[in-house]
């Protein structure tokens, strides 16, 4: 394509006032491009102006140096136009002092990178294959009961995969569900069989049960599933995936230290349950009522020898089990010795009302001893109460109230057919529970096209199952209509762009398939990589793990990157001030820096920033670049790393920190100060401590000295 | 308190409490606001946070042995700043109520007084005692020996059979009948207090704890006394200021009323003085000014009670604040429908006012009334364990 640039400088907003901007318009014939100023670029005149010139002077690459592109994003897209921002507001105006020669330099830099960039950026082309619109759900229990009808409400098909001989799951296996409506008093009916009516009469949903889930092969839009029903296989193809396999109860033999299995009349919640459900409670050594019930919570919970996380329906689980005894008898008395009463939301209403029943009593204390009378009755000791000593209480018979576990923990259930492995990565940051720390985005896994809800997600009641399968429902469906259209999906939703490989040059080193969080890439038999685009989130970690450079999208690139780079303006050493260029990531450092402008701070004006999709794209050859034009020291800034992972993309910011190891070791065998390239972690709320980290940075680079390429 | 015990909730106890204003008692969660809000609370083991969670697990045993229930003052500021509407100074004052009926000798009588359902009888049988004595003093006169002054009394004693002239009351209802009828009652409330209070007392004295006691109940008594008669545990409430006067104007009118009771008892068997006094006598200065106090003490309470929504009024409360504003206002009723001489109604009056003294001196025990025999009790015995009424220098002296 003939290049024609043009780039436009709003002068609002306070740039005209801090910049000299008929400076910045004589760029032009360096820059190869046409410069115009505007003082209201994203006004009708303003935008009128560039319009004009792509329809009558055939501008067709586009650089806007105005505000941050987090911003007017609508107004400055030209259709079949290359556009490239450049943020001359928030990060050069608003963050800089006016009419300062550095300031002036950050701005001219800013246009020449920005219109490097714009002159190889290229139209993206969407991937766009034939696609199947239908859902599989794994799991008929109320989750996956409720995603499948809000599938087929929404007019798509929906595939029930559900193991056990019959559709419910534990909400059919309840006497009574937790309140839902005002005053959160009264217990209601699950509501199962309704449900399961619901669906054996919608003909948008196919039921598979006593059936599991062999083999899931290909990508969102085109899943391939093995289907085993009955002994038999069914094959069948699916756009998405809702994964909603629900828990198992924890394993009670383990807590043999509360009496679990040692004495007849200690049962478990799950137990509890079952009995009120099918005629009544009553004690297992001899089937006399039981009256005096004593409910221990956190049995083999919050405890690092069982589960070390709380269940969080435990409490109301308990309370709700507790009038059943209640209603069973008025003189029947029930004790729940808990650690905290842990009831989220409304059900603080449902603990209240129990509360108020003269028959519960309820405190907090440790169980120090469980023993059995001669009639089978136990004795239980309790220290550290709120009665102001150690108690003890006798009882028909002790309730465990023992956590969740999700199905995720011991099984892959997924059973893809992915180069990564046939479960969901990293589950033991979860504790097994197939959760992500996608920040905002609680239904996405790592696996793009499936969604997880219910309990195999977090533990949950069932009022927040159904909210929470009604979620993943919209985003089981808005998976198959965005790769419909060859977008991607959260978080750079609608990103048509997608890696282009150049496979000649791939010497099968594996690193693309091995790093990419999403298991995008298969491989053959070599080991060269086999893309799926329908998997890839476009977070670029391919490109930057890729040694031969070959990975690249159409708008972001190892050379478009490159070319920035190459092309700052690196004061020679006879100025004393370290140059500094700056890998900032646009998902969270980036508007850190964006706040930091709305907020008038001030940070050293000697660092170019170059916004990028993850650092984990950051191929090291950058750092090559900057180090050989002289540049003194490089930064790379995105989201924390670790267990609590912030990186949008899960493993990119951990990825590049790896990375960087390896260039630091290099560095230091080319005598190179290792220290010159450094990895920062920058929320967006932590806008205000820019001017101290960066300041810092450049205080040892003063301490280091020029770099001694510089001039070179 | 710290070793081991057995809970056997009282579920019964638990219903009691509740019927007897702490209807909000399974509300509390244990936070101890309660606690830290109070002024009068001892530093250690603070109340009412603990009673709080006896009252919801129904441990009758420690509720009735607490003297901490009674060092409460029902101030309200931990009602006031209870996060949980668990309302603690109504709790307390539900187990000081559930204390009457549990101590109460004959225990019968705990329960016709714990309930509005046993109003008419409570009421009907002083009312039918004092008829049928009215109906009674005539008869006796007969066969009492004649022109004994004392007796000539009885002689038109009862409803509309009085001699001309002004309203005299003891043509109603004799001298000497007053003095048998009230001293009987007052005896038998004596002797069910002294019951009540010493089952209290070795309660209290089984349960305190390890810590010794101090001294003799007497001694104790003597040195808790002038906080009692300062009033100046009201003086500390933050929420319901305006009680101290009501409750020292009530206090202060029942003293002068006990006192000129006291005065005229004594004139009358030791030196033949005869009722009515006139009125520039200061015994009836006294009478009069003390029935003030109780009528503005009484009102005091009253408006407070009916305008405070933060906190329950129970039946025991009512029953007390009726027969204190009732007393005054038909002692005074029935003195000035005596100087107006009202015939129509004075002896309905004066017989009404009979009828809350009866109330007054026969359910002493029973009612909240006897929260003065109670809370004076559980002051000393707080003393003598070394928990509240005491200054540190006395402490250090038992060691």
């Amino acid at each position: 394509m003939e290049r024609k640039v043009g780039v436009y400088i709003c002068t609002g907003c306070g740039i005209g006032e801090a910049l000299d901007v008929e400076k910045l318009s004589n760029m032009g014939p360096s820059l190869g491009a046409t410069v115009k100023t505007h003082e209201f670029l994203c006004g009708e005149q303003g935008l009128q102006l560039i319009k004009g010139d792509i329809d009558g002077e055939g501008v067709n690459t586009v650089v806007i140096a105005a505000c941050s592109p987090r911003v007017n994003y609508e107004e400055f897209d030209f259709p079949n136009t290359v556009v490239e921002r450049v943020n001359l507001r928030e990060h050069v105006a608003w963050s800089h002092t006016p009419n300062d020669e550095d300031t002036q330099r950050i701005a001219s830099d800013y246009i020449k990178m920005g219109t490097a960039k714009a002159k190889k950026i290229e139209l993206p082309e969407p991937h766009i294959e034939e696609v199947t619109r239908s859902v599989l759900v794994i799991g008929g229990g109320v989750s996956g009961m409720t995603a499948a009808l809000e599938v087929a409400r929404a007019g798509y098909e929906a595939v029930i995969v559900e193991k056990e001989a019959q559709l419910g799951g534990w909400m059919g296996k309840m006497k009574k569900r937790l309140p839902t409506q005002y005053p959160y008093a009264k217990l209601e009916d699950p509501g199962v069989d309704a449900k399961v009516a619901e669906i054996n009469s919608n003909p948008n949903i196919k039921v598979y049960t006593s059936a599991t889930v062999e083999q899931i092969a290909g990508q969102p839009g085109m899943f391939d599933v093995t289907i085993n029903a009955n002994g038999g296989t069914v094959e069948t193809r699916v756009g998405s995936v809702v994964l909603a396999t629900g828990w198992k109860p924890y394993d009670a033999s383990k807590l043999e230290s509360y009496g679990y299995g040692v004495y007849p009349n200690v049962v478990t919640n799950v137990a509890m349950e079952e009995m009120a459900k099918n005629g009544g409670i009553n004690r297992p050594s001899d089937g006399k009522a039981a009256k005096n019930v004593v409910f221990i919570q956190c049995a083999g919970q919050r405890d690092a020898d069982h589960l070390p996380y709380c269940s969080s329906v435990c409490c109301a689980t308990s309370l709700k089990q507790a009038t059943y005894v209640r209603e069973s008898d008025p003189n029947a008395l029930v004790y729940i010795i808990y650690k905290d009463m842990r009831t989220p939301g409304q059900y603080e209403l449902f603990y209240k009302s129990a509360q108020d029943d003269p028959g519960i009593f309820l405190t907090k204390g440790n169980i120090t001893s469980i023993t059995e009378d001669e009639a089978n009755n136990l004795i239980l000791e309790v220290e550290d109460t709120l009665l102001g000593g150690p108690i003890k209480i006798k009882a028909d018979m002790v309730v465990l109230a023992t956590g969740m576990v999700p199905t995720t923990a011991e099984e892959a259930i997924l059973n893809l057919k992915y180069r990564q492995g046939p479960g969901l990565p990293d589950l033991d940051l979860f504790n097994g529970f197939a959760d992500s720390n996608f920040i905002c985005f609680p239904y996405e896994t790592r696996r793009t096209g499936i969604y997880s809800a219910g309990c195999v997600k977090m533990p949950q009641t069932i009022a927040e199952s159904i909210d929470d399968a009604t979620g993943a429902a919209l985003k089981a469906i808005q998976v198959v209509e965005a790769v419909s259209r060859g977008m991607a999906v959260h978080p750079r939703a609608g990103d048509m762009t997608y890696p282009e490989f150049f496979l000649q040059r791939c010497t099968q080193c594996k690193r693309c398939t091995e790093e990419c969080p999403f298991g995008t890439l298969d491989e053959d038999e070599k080991g060269t990589p086999q893309p799926n685009p329908n998997r890839c989130r476009r977070c670029g970690i391919c490109m930057g793990a890729c040694p031969e450079r070959l990975i690249s999208f159409k708008n972001y690139s190892v050379d478009i990157l490159s070319s920035a780079v190459k092309i700052i303006d690196v004061p020679g050493e006879e100025e004393g001030k370290p140059m500094v260029v700056a890998f900032v990531c646009e998902n969270d450092a980036y508007p850190a820096f964006d706040m930091a402008g709305i907020n008038r701070i001030q940070y050293d004006p000697n660092v170019r920033m170059i916004p990028v999709r993850c650092l984990g794209s950051c191929n090291t050859v950058w750092i090559a670049d900057a180090l050989s034009k002289g540049v003194d020291g490089i930064l790379m800034i995105g989201c924390k790393y670790g267990d609590d992972y912030q990186c949008h993309f899960a493993k990119g910011s951990e990825l590049a920190n790896y990375r960087m190891g390896k260039v630091q070791e290099t560095l230091n065998r080319l005598v190179l100060e290792s220290d010159r390239v450094q990895l920062l972690q920058l929320s967006i709320d932590e806008y205000d401590k820019i001017p101290s980290i960066i300041g810092e940075f450049m205080e040892k680079l003063q301490e280091i000295g020029p770099n001694p390429y510089k001039g070179f | 308190m710290s070793t081991e015990f057995m809970v056997e909730p009282d579920l019964n106890f638990i219903k009691d409490m509740q019927r007897a204003g702490g209807d909000s008692l399974k509300k509390c969660f244990q936070c101890a606001t309660c606690s830290v809000v109070c002024k009068l609370t001892p530093d250690d083991k603070p109340f009412p946070r603990k009673e709080m969670i006896w009252a919801q697990w129904g441990q009758k045993d420690k509720l009735m042995s607490d003297p901490d229930v009674w060092l409460c003052h029902q101030c309200n500021d931990c009602t006031a700043k209870c996060p949980r509407g668990a309302k603690p100074g109504d709790v307390l004052a539900a187990v000081r109520n559930a204390a009457f009926k549990n101590y109460a000798f004959p225990s019968f009588m705990g329960t016709w007084l714990s309930r509005p359902a046993y109003l008419p009888l409570v009421l009907g049988i002083p009312a039918l005692i004092l008829l049928f004595m009215i109906n009674l003093w005539p008869t006796i006169y007969n066969i009492l020996p004649k022109g004994v002054p004392m007796f000539e009394e009885f002689k038109h004693a009862g409803w509309g059979n009085f001699p001309a002239g002004p309203i005299v009351y003891k043509n109603f209802y004799p001298e000497l009948g007053i003095d048998i009828t009230f001293m009987t009652f007052a005896a038998l409330a004596i002797i069910s207090l002294i019951v009540g209070i010493g089952r209290f007392w070795k309660a209290m004295v089984a349960n305190h704890g390890t810590v010794g006691l101090m001294g003799a109940p007497i001694p104790n008594l003597i040195k808790a006394l002038p906080t009692i008669l300062k009033h100046n545990r009201f003086q500390s409430c933050g929420e319901n200021k305006e009680r101290y006067y009501g409750h020292l104007g009530v206090f202060y009118g029942f003293v002068g009323l006990f006192v000129t009771t006291m005065i005229v008892a004594t004139a009358y068997w030791f030196f033949g003085v005869h009722t009515p006094y006139k009125m520039s006598s200061p015994v009836k200065f006294i009478a009069n000014i003390s029935a003030a106090a109780l009528f503005i003490g009484s009102i005091i309470i009253l408006v407070k009670r009916f305008t405070n929504t933060k906190s329950a009024n129970s039946y025991y409360d009512w029953a007390l604040v009726t027969l204190v504003f009732g007393l005054a206002v038909t002692g005074w009723g029935a003195q000035f429908a005596r100087l107006a001489d009202m015939k129509s109604i004075a002896y309905q009056v004066y017989f009404l006012h009979l009828l809350f003294i009866a109330y007054l001196f026969l359910y002493l025990p029973f009612s909240k009334m006897a929260h003065l025999a109670y809370r004076t009790v559980a002051m000393v015995f707080a003393r003598q364990a070394q928990r509240d009424l005491v200054s540190p220098d006395e402490v250090l002296k038992i060691g």
